[in-house]
């Protein structure tokens, strides 16, 4: 403790700068002489002209008001136009009871003509040409169709003894497509 | 009309409203146009520019200061962006000091003083009225002009040593 009092602060070890009286003594003046004077500066008196001029630059109410209608009516017609585009759009996609008109495209495949004077020419010309095919199921069509018009044959009898039905007339429309698949098959290999 | 009420006008394009707010704060903001342009009729273009700008942005203003000093703000940037247009930029030049402003006629005579003022080099002129009359800081000062805050200091203390040096003479 004793020690501590007999420190001593060096009270000369920061100077102020030499000029800074000065400078206080500046301030001190001009606080004191110049300062109080700004204050009582004079105001000026605006153009009176001035304010005419403002009000030809800025919006007037009017404008505004026109501004935020056309806004306003922009926003509405664009609403209306997104919602007429969508019910259009449903329109066209509703499922409707009513009837509707359409149209389709039947496309009809044409075989070979089924007279009987093309179906033999067709058969001659096979025969002539099977006897060289090396392969045996080439000749065994003949046999085939030769099966096929017996069949139909047969049936056409049963329908003279015990009448038509129904199961028959579709045995018959088996046996003719039958002979015509068969025909076609012989005319594609002559 | 209440401050706020007049404000609300404006905001709401209330034309009554926006003249009775320019008739409030017009000589204010002139007075302050001219002592920086030095020129009345540059004054009278800052102040018209200035409130049309007041005008269509006062919805902008949100209260954080008082409305004179958004105004005056707005009409210091005004007077600056005018005189950067005309080439009149601000100039930190000592020498360009006009030495003769005269007719005092006692030590009082504010027009001295005010002539003295305007005496000042326009960017030294700016600095002292800013933070002198008008009340900026140095920081605010320095965001205005573009300037550093130690080059608003040194110019205002320039500009106060050449007041005093203009104006001690009459009052010694």
């Amino acid at each position: 403790m004793e020690d501590f009092k007999q420190i001593k602060l060096d009270n000369q070890k920061y100077l102020p700068p030499k000029d800074l009286w000065s400078k206080i003594e500046f301030d001190l003046d001009y606080q004191n002489n110049i300062k109080p004077l700004l204050e009582q500066l004079p105001e000026r008196t605006a153009p009176s002209h001035i304010w005419g001029e403002i009000e030809k630059n800025i919006p007037s109410v009017r404008m505004r008001l026109f501004k935020k209608k056309w806004v306003v009516q922009t926003v509405a017609a664009s609403v209306l136009l997104v919602i007429g585009f969508g019910l259009g759009r449903w329109f066209n996609n509703k499922p409707s009871n009513t009837p509707q008109l359409g149209y389709s495209q039947v496309k009809t495949i044409t075989y070979l003509d089924e007279d009987q004077e093309s179906i033999n020419e067709v058969l001659d010309e096979y025969v002539k040409k099977c006897k060289y095919y090396p392969n045996e199921n080439s000749c065994s069509l003949v046999n085939d169709f030769t099966d096929l018009v017996s069949a139909k044959a047969e049936l056409e009898n049963i329908i003279k003894r015990m009448g038509n039905s129904d199961n028959i007339m579709q045995q018959l429309r088996r046996i003719e497509l039958e002979k015509t698949r068969i025909i076609r098959n012989m005319a594609q290999r002559i | 009309m209440e401050e706020q009420k007049l404000i609300a006008a404006c905001k709401a394009n209330d034309r009554l409203a926006q003249q009775l707010l320019y008739n409030r704060y017009a000589n204010a903001m002139f007075t302050i146009s001219y002592r920086i342009t030095k020129d009345k009729e540059l004054a009278a273009d800052v102040l018209q520019e200035a409130f049309v700008r007041v005008f269509h942005y006062i919805y902008t203003f949100r209260g954080e200061s008082t409305l004179g000093a958004w105004i005056k703000t707005i009409v210091v940037r005004s007077a600056l962006a005018i005189l950067k247009k005309e080439k009149k930029e601000l100039s930190f030049d000592i020498s360009e000091v006009d030495e003769s402003p005269t007719n005092l006629h006692f030590l009082h005579d504010i027009d001295y003083i005010e002539k003295a003022i305007l005496s000042l080099p326009s960017g030294y002129r700016t600095v002292f009225l800013l933070i002198e009359v008008e009340g900026y800081t140095h920081q605010d000062v320095a965001d205005l002009l573009g300037v550093s805050v130690g080059t608003s200091k040194s110019q205002l203390f320039y500009a106060k040593k050449r007041l005093r040096e203009l104006i001690s003479p009459k009052i010694e």
